[in-house]
């Protein structure tokens, strides 16, 4: 990061370090608004401008490390599609949430290729996705029983796939409603931001 | 910067969340459209809501009213006052509370907790729910009344409550049941957070700052004479410790000698239900005052008394003559001044105004149903069917208009 402050134009390398550690704190983010944690177990730290909460909790930090490590990686290779988080329910198994960032990956960019753009500019795009992700409790139904959380991640096919990862489903919401969040890019990678949430009942 | 659709977020201070969370759709159109001022659509909707409340002809009336105040809820994301959630949900409860029918329904049962969350106090409508059996085969009833307890701080009552679901046998029992555990985990880590915090931190000291009565107060502003509103902290002025003969013992009040105040907790060591005594009172309880609300009323019922016209007539003072000559035109008549007599008696021409009665929602209701009999000779409750009142015109073009409608298809 230190580096890519002094510099207007931005590299692969660049780029997959600033998108891996949107989604540490996007993810960070999700945990805490929707309570999937309680809400002591989360710091406060200020990075884009905002106030983020980053979650202390040892188990859920290495966890999320190890992701964004190995995420970073796949964006360095361009190799990631998406990745979404998955809010379910523990004791219905039901699937009340599902945020999806899908990533674009411009391929053509390889080592040493410098793209023109601020990391100011990248930052105010962030800024405001972050931002719209808290500002979704304005909609979202209140999650009323514990909830876990999974993520996903959408890669090329025949990758290495890490220790204890598994292969699974797209885990849908079923009869759901859909927004379009903010999106980004670095010109490297385009993130688009959804979430989709149950339909309220009509009964 | 403001793209289209994001209208939400531009407003997201001013929607309420709701539990069951909002239509994406709906939302962007009411803010959107709020911008416009226009308000068209949503009031057209309105409209027809009530209209169809007005004609509904089908066997299932708690229907309209249901959809009706969901679309409310959806279509004012503010809440507040034009969404006139409160009295609809009110007319809604008083309608059907005669309907022994709708007591098993959902729909009626999630009307009344709407409603309770007007009320000033929540608990009272729940037992009266329970005490005229509405609602009580229902899991949701009692979810939202321990909950209420619990976030009052009484975990036996809320355990009692769930309890008394249990035994019930409320549907969906597993959903009970579930609230039920985690409103015991919730609990017992309260209970053990305060074991491990150390014996003397058994009674939890506030920490935040607590008005203390009978304080001095810094003033705050230009203004001297304003005090602070809050009274804690900074703003209590610290007495002079010169003349603490007197100041001493009163500063030592707050931390001593406390009220007595009556634990219902300790005291019952046989908790008694609160469901097992059933109101005597046969309506709902009255919701939050509603002061901005206008009913209608006579219009003569306050005539201004001669006195007080002839007092504000004799007030123009001739005695307060300006300093200076006013300029008179020499071709303007003199007036000639009236003479009027000035009533010495009628001197106080602003006199404080008397405190009305204080109306009470609840008293309204009783005596509705048991005040003087009225025969009303015009379709009343058509006319004050919904939150708005028609006119004859507009009830009698309805049915016009349904006739015409008719007509066409028929042909």
């Amino acid at each position: 990061m230190a580096g890519q402050l002094t510099r207007e134009g931005i590299t692969l390398k660049g780029s997959a370090e600033i998108v891996s550690e949107f989604f540490f704190c996007g993810i960070n983010s999700i945990l805490y608004q929707r309570g999937i944690y309680p809400s002591e177990t989360f710091t406060r730290i200020q990075k884009y401008g905002l106030t983020l909460l980053l979650t202390t909790d040892p188990g859920l930090k290495e966890y999320l490390n190890k992701v964004t490590d190995q995420l970073k990686d796949w964006l360095y290779k361009c190799q990631v599609q998406k990745l979404v988080v998955v809010i379910t329910s523990i004791d219905s198994n039901e699937i009340l949430e599902r945020w999806q960032f899908d990533i674009e990956c411009d391929k053509t960019v390889k080592d040493g290729i410098v793209r023109e753009k601020s990391q100011k500019v990248i930052q105010e795009e962030i800024r405001s996705v972050i931002r719209q992700i808290t500002a979704t409790v304005t909609f979202l139904p209140l999650l009323e029983t514990a909830c876990a959380f999974d993520l996903l991640i959408y890669t090329d096919k025949d990758l290495e796939v890490p220790e204890k990862w598994e292969e699974s489903g797209p885990q849908f919401v079923s009869n759901s409603e859909e927004v379009r969040l903010r999106s980004f890019t670095t010109t490297i990678h385009k993130v688009n931001s959804m979430v989709a949430y149950k339909k309220i009942d009509t009964c | 910067m403001a793209q289209a659709g994001d209208e939400w977020e531009l407003s997201k201070e001013n929607v309420q969340p709701l539990r069951q969370g909002r239509v994406m759709s709906t939302l962007q159109e009411v803010l959107s459209q709020q911008e416009s001022a226009s308000h068209t659509a949503i009031q057209q909707q309105k409209q027809a809501f009530e209209l169809e409340l007005r004609f509904y002809s089908g066997d299932d009336p708690l229907d309209v009213w249901d959809r009706y105040i969901k679309w409310a809820e959806q279509a004012f994301p503010q809440g507040g006052k034009e969404s006139n959630l409160c009295p609809l949900l009110e007319r809604a409860v008083k309608i059907f509370h005669e309907e022994q029918r709708y007591y098993d329904d959902l729909r009626y049962l999630s009307i009344c907790l709407k409603f309770a969350n007007f009320c000033s106090e929540p608990l009272d409508l729940y037992s009266y729910l329970h005490s005229q059996r509405i609602g009580v085969s229902h899991a949701l009833l009692y979810i939202t009344w321990a909950e209420q307890f619990e976030a009052r701080g009484n975990f036996k009552k809320a355990d009692s409550i769930f309890q008394q679901g249990m035994q019930h046998k409320a549907e969906p029992l597993e959903k009970l049941e579930i609230h039920h555990r985690q409103f015991q985990a919730r609990v017992s880590r309260q209970i053990l957070q305060g074991i491990s915090e150390g014996p003397e931190a058994e009674e939890p000291e506030v920490p935040e700052p607590q008005r203390s009565s009978l304080a001095d107060l810094k003033s705050r502003g230009k203004n001297k004479v304003k005090a602070p509103i809050n009274r804690v902290g900074d703003s209590i002025k610290p007495r002079p410790h010169g003349l603490s003969v007197q100041a001493a013992p009163t500063q030592q009040i707050p931390s001593r000698s406390r009220f007595a105040v009556f634990d219902e907790n300790a005291a019952s060591a046989a908790p008694e239900l609160p469901s097992l005594t059933p109101q005597q009172w046969t309506a709902p309880p009255p919701a939050r005052s509603k002061e901005n609300e206008q009913k209608a009323g006579q219009w003569n019922s306050g005539r201004p008394s001669r006195n007080s016209h002839q007092a504000a007539a004799a007030s123009e003072p001739p005695q307060t003559l300006p300093s200076f000559m006013p300029y008179v035109d020499e071709s303007a008549q003199q007036q000639t001044v009236t003479p009027c007599k000035i009533n010495p008696a009628v001197t106080s021409v602003l006199s404080s105004r008397k405190p009305g009665k204080e109306e009470d929602p609840l008293q309204r209701v009783q005596n509705n149903s048991q005040g003087k009999e009225e025969k009303v000779m015009y379709c009343k409750d058509k006319v004050y069917a919904g939150v708005e009142e028609f006119s004859l015109e507009e009830i009698r073009a309805e049915i016009y208009l349904a006739k015409i409608r008719k007509k066409r298809e028929g042909t």
